[in-house]
């Protein structure tokens, strides 16, 4: 509705930032996205993914995740179109 | 509390999940895998073979039905599972090792998918070669030796192995 979709987080990749069970609320932009924001991505070989960008060009991100142990790296995961974005994460309720 | 009423929630309209999670980077990698799964491939395409052109009794349409449908599954796991090495293990120093393993790579998918695609045993046995090299290869980086040896079990083809211990 108006571009808002809710999402359950699954994993470790980003912590301490975001945690398993953890929901965020993501933001479908119209302008373009920034360096430093967290992205809820539909990737074509990982599915959907939630990560911070770390890099920009025109048309697509460089994704990173915080916690380098656990995350693809940036390399594997390449750059994304900024299509495959799903949302800008604008929301976080942590799991108690 | 808003946490509880999201999860309420979620029983119900079942969120999407986001994940932030993918490989745990355990270093643990075996090409064995790939070369059952294409042992597997090669010995569905016997079986499929053995059915014969002849109208199939209803008994062994079923028989065919899962003998195609294993290949399928199987020649994709080999494919994954070559994918999962090259992807995540391969960097630098083993790519300068052997230099000619993408283009390795890509051969074994190419010939995967000739093997989901059709019932010759041709290309299961150039995928079972293909995925041989592709194995000595490995151990080759990790300072492994390595033999062949027939497999002591169906289809009864040539396999690279690790010399252990």
């Amino acid at each position: 509705m108006f571009g808002f979709r809710v999402h359950r987080i699954v994993g470790q990749s980003m912590m301490p930032c975001l945690a398993n069970g953890d929901y965020v609320l993501s933001l479908k932009r119209r302008s373009s996205y920034r360096i430093g924001d967290i992205v809820i991505v539909q990737h074509p070989e990982w599915g959907k993914l939630v990560k911070r960008i770390s890099s920009c060009r025109h048309d697509a991100v460089l994704l990173k995740g915080e916690n380098p142990e656990a995350s693809l790296s940036s390399e594997r995961m390449g750059w994304q179109s900024t299509d495959h974005i799903i949302g800008r994460v604008v929301f976080h309720i942590a799991a108690q | 509390m808003l946490h509880t009423i999201l999860q309420t929630f979620d029983k119900t309209l079942s969120f999407d999940t986001a994940s932030a999670h993918c490989d745990i980077p355990c270093k643990i990698y075996d090409p064995s895998t790939a070369q059952i799964a294409t042992l597997s491939v090669i010995r569905f395409l016997d079986l499929i073979n053995e059915l014969g052109d002849a109208p199939l009794t209803l008994a062994d349409q079923a028989k065919l039905a899962r003998l195609v449908n294993e290949k399928e599954v199987h020649a994709a796991k080999v494919k994954d599972e070559v994918r999962v090495i090259w992807g995540d293990y391969f960097k630098q120093p083993q790519f300068d090792a052997i230099p000619n393993v993408h283009e390795l790579v890509h051969n074994i998918m190419l010939t995967g998918s000739a093997c989901k695609q059709g019932i010759d045993r041709a290309n299961g046995e150039k995928l079972l070669t293909l995925v041989n090299t592709f194995a000595e290869a490995f151990w080759k980086t990790k300072g492994v030796d390595t033999y062949t040896a027939k497999c002591p079990y169906p289809p009864e083809e040539q396999v690279v192995y690790p010399k252990l211990g």
